[in-house]
């Protein structure tokens, strides 16, 4: 990807964004909406912690700029972003409560596939998200969730295990 | 593929096959388009609120005429001496004059005063932590108390202080919002009354055990608290926390709740009369976007598409230029713009608008409308702060 010259202290948005971040928000966008998406299960609350997650990595894109990780980052900050925000919809709207999939999901044929994704603990649903869903390395999830590489793979085989009826299912 | 080296044989090609196979799926999920000029406006607030922090730090310690760094949750009123905790980055609200003074603490309890200009009054026993340890930046977490230790750690909860509250013990936390967004709407937040109630326990996803929230608005700062007790705590715990509670100081901010809502009509009072209304007519809040509240129909399937915006205006000819009577419901006509997306109604000397989010249908009519026409009459507008 190609960089935007720097400027002497750094990004002076608003006036000017970066155009090394706009290319990066314009490529990284979808992956990381679908990861929070398919994490929280709820369009409204990934589209507005995407928005969050990357308006806080312009914020500090001085310093994130340079990282190889920053997907991760984006993503990891999204997906706690989805989490608070369901949390202070909570007594509107239970988690429990059937979502708003829009069509194009529903066109996947995958209803059922998300809902064992959401049923799965946090931890778990978390690692299958940056993992698998983002494709990020075991090493930079369990550097992004705070944890050993062990950790990180063995929350991915429980999920597995959770997930293999549906994989398969649809495999077919 | 991620191709981790450390994976082999037949969990790795699982591993990879999993990961495709659900990468795949998640392709046909269609995205909503990028929109990077809301991206850059809220960098822009979340900046504005980092530098208010850091000036609020210089501001806090020339006031206060502090040369030692500043000190977290530092006892007031009392010789007890805490240890030295770095301010929080994001915290501490604009300081402009000299903390005011407190009275004297009851028998065997001790005053707290945070950075964030809040103070508290506990007993000596128990312990205060700065919520530092939690990982709630906005709104953010600004202090925890509790009967027994306090490990810190936590996303959106002090979750490791509540795996160790102890079975007669106590815990509580205050939460501070600020900057109205999707996921704070101040309107929720009532004036905080004479006395506190902690009312009946809830389960919530990030807390993992039954809370009692608090939610209110003090000193022109809006607060919540979450209150657990252990399964064992004695009615004479539940009283001190209430007690604790009770005792709650915030400074006031520089940013008047009346500066507030000059810049963002969600701050006023007539968007908490907005959202009694439509409580009482029974639809669904979405959240706001800063000059309106986001409502829909309360139906399983919470189609955003459905999604429209209530907000009020004063004065201006009734009809307005384009606008023609659509019903009329106990008396009251309600108006619509010739486009089909906006409704206008006059009730209590406010203008009520309602615009469709994405799509015309999503406009309330026949029965929706009336819910909302004859609620907005049952409801006393209280312009409790100016």
């Amino acid at each position: 990807m190609e960089r935007a010259a720097r400027t002497g202290g750094g990004v002076t948005y608003p006036r000017f964004v970066e155009l090394w971040f706009v290319q990066v928000y314009q490529a990284e966008h979808d992956k990381v909406f679908r990861a929070t998406w398919a994490f929280c299960g709820d369009r409204g609350v990934a589209e507005d912690a995407t928005q969050e997650a990357f308006a806080r990595a312009l914020e500090r894109w001085p310093r994130l700029r340079e990282q190889p990780w920053v997907t991760g980052w984006v993503t990891s900050t999204a997906l706690n972003a989805a989490r608070r925000l369901q949390r202070r919809r909570w007594p509107h709207r239970p988690e429990t409560a059937p979502v708003g999939i829009a069509g194009a999901a529903d066109a996947s044929g995958s209803v059922e596939l998300w809902q064992v994704v959401r049923a799965l603990p946090r931890r778990q649903r978390e690692a299958v998200t940056l993992h698998y869903l983002v494709d990020l390395p075991v090493a930079q999830v369990a550097r992004l969730m705070g944890c050993r590489e062990g950790t990180v793979k063995a929350h991915l085989a429980h999920a597995r295990k959770a997930l293999r009826a549906q994989l398969e299912g649809s495999a077919r | 593929m991620t191709g981790e080296s450390t994976h082999n044989g037949d969990d790795d090609r699982e591993d990879r096959r999993v990961g495709e196979r659900l990468r795949a799926k998640l392709a046909l999920v269609e995205a909503p388009p990028p929109d990077l000029d809301r991206v850059v406006a809220k960098a822009r607030r979340l900046r504005a609120r980092r530098l208010a922090a850091a000036l609020a730090v210089a501001a806090v310690v020339l006031a206060a005429g502090i040369i030692v760094p500043l000190t977290v949750l530092a006892p007031g009123g009392t010789d007890q001496q805490r240890p030295a905790t770095p301010a929080p980055a994001t915290g501490p609200r604009p300081a402009t004059t000299r903390p005011a003074a407190l009275p004297a603490p009851r028998p065997g309890w001790v005053w707290h005063r945070d950075a964030d200009r809040l103070a508290i009054q506990t007993p000596a026993a128990w312990h205060l932590s700065p919520g530092t340890g939690v990982g709630l930046v906005q709104p953010m977490a600004l202090f925890i108390v509790g009967t027994g230790r306090l490990p810190a750690g936590g996303d959106c909860a002090p979750t490791r202080a509540i795996k160790a509250l102890p079975r007669d013990g106590a815990l509580f936390w205050v939460i501070e919002y600020a900057g109205a967004g999707q996921d704070f709407n101040p309107y929720e937040f009532p004036p905080r009354p004479d006395r506190l109630d902690l009312g009946p326990a809830a389960s919530k996803e990030c807390i993992g055990e039954p809370s009692h929230q608090l939610l209110f608005r003090q000193a022109d700062r809006f607060f919540q608290v979450e209150v657990l007790f252990g399964p064992a705590a004695p009615g004479s715990l539940r009283a001190a926390v209430v007690a604790s509670l009770q005792s709650l100081r915030p400074e006031p901010t520089t940013d008047s709740l009346a500066e507030q809502c000059r810049r963002q009509w969600v701050f006023c009072p007539e968007a908490a009369w907005v959202f009694q209304v439509l409580n009482r007519a029974g639809l669904f809040h979405w959240g706001n976007t800063g000059s309106a509240i986001q409502a829909g129909p309360q139906d399983p399937k919470l189609d955003p598409s459905r999604k429209f915006d209530l907000w009020t205006t004063r004065g201006g000819p009734l009809p307005p230029v384009g606008f023609h009577e659509v019903a009329v419901v106990d008396g009251i006509a309600a108006y619509g713009d010739g486009d089909g997306r906006r409704l206008l109604w006059r009730v209590q000397d406010l203008n009520v608008w309602v615009q469709a989010e994405q799509q015309r249908s999503a406009l309330p009519h026949d029965a929706m409308l009336a819910k909302l026409v004859r609620a907005s009459r049952a409801i006393p507008f209280v312009p409790d702060h100016p």
